[in-house]
């Protein structure tokens, strides 16, 4: 019912008001999002289990996962094509009924392999969603050559998909997305068919066009860089349900558990055994006799694993005096891997594999040649882990 | 609860609504032109006894002798395919990209031809005026007519049989990367083990493709050996066809229809073995999703076919393989041109006799045709219902193709099963079942019920090229349509139709020359009440062999070409070059009949 007190967007809708450019217009644009608990099930699998997500208008909010996680069929639940079993989808207050079609949304959604038509040229492209609106031709024009000029391919307004680079056929996809200033534009691994170097340079321009048009931002991903590169905030996914969800930085910082510090950038998790010493708790790995974090007494805590990011953990030469004392862990090298600016050493230790992370200056004072460094880190540091039932080896 | 007018405004609940009509629409379709006929058929064999029709022709010395005949007709005319095929195709796959898409056409076309007038035009050849008697006669040996002699019809049979073999064996040899055929090299392996062991055992498919389909058409051959066999070349499907219109006997002729369905469906199942039934007609989509391939590593290395290679490899064929099989595809080009070519020229000169070569030129017969109304009233017949039947196959094969698609498991075998079925039964029995339904429902002799016949005929046709259109479309397309706001109906008229543009074509082309040619249907259910092209012709050639044939078989050679020409050009167009190839290939389909 609800769906057909939905309007349908119509020439009274403002178009292509994200032209100004005025940063105060654009914060005004994007539309607020809502998830409220989405169930979907496929036969007897679960494919969301209950997600609610809150998305602030203007906001670029990444969907991460593994492959099969559920991030697809939400943003497939957003934008109509998969009806949800349960749950509420409201875009600035307005609840869009589960079973009102996609067309009838308004919403934007750019495609992996972006579904360009191709028989029509990129003009025709743009202009599709404008004339399927009856937008008459006057102001369409108008709008498809600043929709074009937005994405810096005016000069290929005339040329076919299949005539273009795939990064070009992109731009177009953004474009013919962003032509009837959508609310909320849903993004389903738009860089997943570029080469990597490509990429790079999409995901800067995907993040300048995001503050130009200000338009909301739900944009899918399994690949964690481009997430965080991207995105004001990332919500990890697992088995339908949101894991995690905060800006990049407490992602990265404070993972809540092993499989976000697993998934969000490369991580060290080493499990150990609380003891009380006097007035501070300490988990001991009792395999290597290490001390993995330490807090005071009152605080009580049932977790015992915590997170290490490769770069927290010092990495010295057996004979450097920057050791000093310091409780350390003497480790042979198994693997060293160069990536320029750092260089990636695997690392046996007494407490199992460790992966770290040294920059090239650093690097450069290491002596590897001995096949063993000492390793240490500052148990203030280390993130706890909450306990999950099944440790699955998800990443 | 949601009154009616919400809920037919409601977009499911009113494509629900279209979706039943449709199906209510297409199910009568095919159960009156295919179902009940094929049903009707199998009851009409049984009698009290039950199995006496079956025990009259199986007895008698005369339907004995002919079911004989038929069975080895068609194992002498697929192995002849097979010798000449399998080189040529080969040798196609070694051509130059333009040389190749030329030698296709040039298989091809004739294959888009009327059977009525290839089959005259091998009339003219082997009659006794036609270059190979004179050839016979310089050398001294004065052979007379080839005509009403098994070599002759058999070299005729060939001819139209051939482009079944050659395609679908070349669409699998093309899919080999030729690499692997390196990586053998490099690897140790002689070119002729490389050939047995890694080649070979990749094109069985395509191979048993074209064995099915060569022989089940064979089976079923109703005009080349009526015109050209003589007393002694008379097939299962002649008698058939003379029970029916002759002796009104549709018992003892549904039993022997009957008894090919059972040996088209014995071959299916053997054929079942080394390839997936819906590739057999074309089809990229596989029939069962998911079912395992039964593996064909019986060939694959074992000791028989290394000693085999080994043997092959001192011979010293084995250098020559290129000029050998090239040799192959210019005896097949020349078989599948020749008629053409006589037909044309037949037509020009001026005499009565096909004699050929003549100095003088002609318009003679041009003329003639031009002054005799009955062939304009047959090639307005054959339009009007032509055009009828293309658009009923294609609007039912699109319907088809996309509810195949969309469904899974026995659904969808189904619905192959049914948009198949016209093509993969002898042609002489879906005639058969026809005419008896169409009696029994008094729908004969009417243009529009003679349409509806010939869509059943056309719509495998029209089903594997929209299927194929189907398979390979991103329905990704609707999705993004419809996130853009675009209604259901103004998706599918801006973007699927267009997108899909050259299947439709090419599923129109060849419903519109499958209809143009169909001649044993109409000769039941309309005759010479409503003459169409292929009667009048048929009536021509078998009373007498006049040039004026050869005029308008030349103007449906014309017909043929330029359907064939426009529908690659329209194909060429704006979507690309890979989707023109895909039109030619997707010709491949077999002609049961």
């Amino acid at each position: 019912m609800t769906a057909l007190s939905l309007p349908r967007p119509g020439p009274e809708v403002q178009f292509g008001s994200h032209s100004g450019g005025a940063e105060a217009d654009a914060a005004r644009q994007g539309g607020r999002l809502s998830l409220r608990s989405i169930c979907k099930n496929y036969g007897p699998v679960r494919a969301l289990d209950g997600v609610s997500l809150e998305v602030e208008g203007g906001e670029f909010v990444a969907l991460l996962g593994p492959s099969g996680c559920g991030k697809t069929t939400l943003l497939n639940t957003i934008a109509g094509f998969v009806e949800a079993d349960s749950g509420s989808v409201e875009i600035n207050g307005q609840v869009v009924s589960r079973s009102t079609p996609p067309y009838l949304r308004n919403l934007g959604v750019v495609f992996q392999n972006y579904a360009l038509f191709p028989n029509m040229t990129v003009g025709r492209n743009i202009a599709f969603p404008l004339e399927v609106r009856r937008l008459p031709p006057t102001q369409l024009d108008g709008l498809v050559e600043r929709a074009l000029a937005m994405v810096d391919l005016s000069h290929l307004r005339g040329r076919f998909p299949h005539e273009l680079s795939g990064g070009q056929q992109q731009r177009v996809a953004l474009a013919r997305a962003l032509v009837y200033s959508p609310p909320v534009l849903l993004l389903d691994e738009p860089l997943g068919a570029l080469d990597r170097r490509l990429r790079d340079a999409m995901q800067a321009e995907l993040k300048d066009l995001h503050r130009r048009v200000g338009t909301t931002f739900v944009y899918v991903t399994h690949d964690q860089d481009e997430a965080l590169a991207m995105a004001d905030r990332v919500v990890v996914m697992r088995n339908g349900a949101v894991e995690q969800h905060g800006t990049p930085l407490e992602l990265y910082e404070k993972p809540v558990n092993r499989f976000v510090a697993k998934f969000v950038g490369e991580c060290n998790v080493l499990s150990g055994t609380w003891i009380t010493n006097g007035g501070t708790r300490i988990l001991m790995n009792y395999a290597s006799s290490a001390v993995l974090h330490q807090r005071s007494a009152d605080s009580s805590v049932a977790s015992s694993s915590v997170a290490i990011r490769p770069e927290w953990l010092h990495v010295a030469g057996l004979d450097e005096p920057s050791v000093n004392g310091r409780q350390h862990l003497t480790c042979h090298v198994l693997q060293t891997r160069f990536h320029g600016s750092e260089t990636l050493l695997t690392l046996a230790s007494p407490a199992g594999d460790l992966l770290a992370r040294v920059p090239h200056r650093r690097r450069s004072e290491l002596d590897l040649s001995a096949h063993l460094v000492n390793v240490w880190w500052d148990p203030g540091e280390t993130v706890l882990l909450s306990d999950e039932p099944a440790p699955e080896a998800a990443s | 609860m949601p009154d009616f007018y919400s809920f037919m405004r409601s977009p499911s609940a009113l494509g629900r609504v279209g979706v039943a009509g449709a199906w209510l629409a297409v199910g009568t379709f095919t159960a009156v032109t295919f179902l009940i006929p094929l049903a009707l058929v199998i009851s009409q064999s049984l009698s009290h006894p039950i199995a006496a029709n079956y025990v009259a022709v199986l007895r008698s010395s005369a339907t004995r002798v002919v079911e004989l005949r038929t069975l080895q007709l068609g194992v002498i005319v697929t192995a002849i395919c097979v010798i000449i095929g399998y080189p040529a195709a080969y040798a196609l796959t070694r051509l130059r990209p333009f040389w190749r898409s030329a030698a296709i056409a040039a298989i091809v076309l004739p294959f888009l031809t009327s059977y009525l007038v290839r089959t005259y035009g091998w009339i003219a050849i082997l009659g006794v005026n036609g270059p190979l008697a004179r050839l016979g006669s310089l050398l001294g040996s004065p052979s007379g007519s080839l005509n009403g002699t098994l070599p002759g019809l058999i070299v005729a049979m060939t001819h139209m049989l051939l482009p079944l073999m050659i395609l679908p064996v070349f669409a699998a040899m093309n899919t080999i990367d030729k690499r692997q055929l390196q990586a053998c090299s490099s690897l140790g392996a002689k070119p002729s083990e490389a050939f047995l062991c890694v080649y070979f055992p990749q094109t069985v498919p395509g191979l048993a493709t074209g064995v099915v389909l060569v022989f089940v058409a064979s089976l079923g051959f109703f005009v080349t050996p009526a015109l050209i066999g003589g007393f002694s070349g008379t097939t299962i499907a002649q008698i058939i066809f003379s029970f029916v219109n002759e002796l009104f006997d549709f018992g003892r002729a549904s039993s022997l229809g009957v008894l090919l369905l059972l040996v088209v469906g014995a071959l299916f199942l053997i054929a079942s073995r080394f390839v997936d039934l819906a590739a057999v007609f074309g089809i990229k989509e596989r029939l069962a999703s998911a079912r395992r391939q039964r593996s064909r590593r019986k060939l694959r290395s074992s000791a028989a076919v290394m000693l085999l290679a080994r043997v092959t490899s001192r011979t010293p064929l084995a250098d020559r393989i290129g000029l050998l099989a090239g040799s192959f595809l210019a005896a097949a080009l020349f078989i599948l041109i020749l008629p053409l070519v006589y037909v044309v020229l037949v037509s020009f000169q001026p005499l009565r006799l096909l004699e050929l070569p003549t100095a003088s030129f002609s318009l003679t017969w041009y003329r003639q045709v031009l002054s005799r109304p009955e062939w304009f009233d047959a090639a307005r017949n054959s339009l009007v219902v032509a055009l009828s039947a293309t658009t009923i196959s294609v609007v039912v094969g699109f319907f088809l193709a996309s509810r195949a698609m969309a469904s899974a498991g026995i659904a969808r075998v189904a619905i192959f099963a049914v948009a198949i079925g016209p093509l993969a039964i002898p042609h002489i029995v879906l005639a058969l079942g026809i005419y008896g339904t169409f009696l029994r429902l008094d729908l004969t002799g009417r243009l529009w019920s003679l349409a509806l016949a010939h869509a059943i005929v056309a719509l495998p046709y029209a089903f594997v090229n929209i299927a194929n259109g189907l398979a390979t479309y991103d329905r990704q397309l609707d999705r993004a349509a419809s996130s853009l706001g675009a209604r259901p109906f103004a998706s599918f008229r801006r973007v699927k139709l267009p997108v899909l543009r050259t299947s439709l074509l090419t599923a129109c082309a060849l419903a519109f020359l499958v209809s143009l040619d169909e001649l044993l249907i109409t000769l039941l259910i309309a005759g010479p009440a409503l003459p169409t092209l292929p009667v009048r012709m048929w009536a021509s050639a078998t009373s007498n062999i006049s040039p004026e044939l050869a005029v308008v078989g030349t103007l449906l050679v014309m017909v043929a070409s330029t359907v064939f020409v426009l529908t690659k050009l329209a194909g060429l167009g704006r979507s690309g070059k890979a989707i023109a190839r895909g039109s030619v290939l997707q010709l491949t389909m077999s002609e049961a009949r």
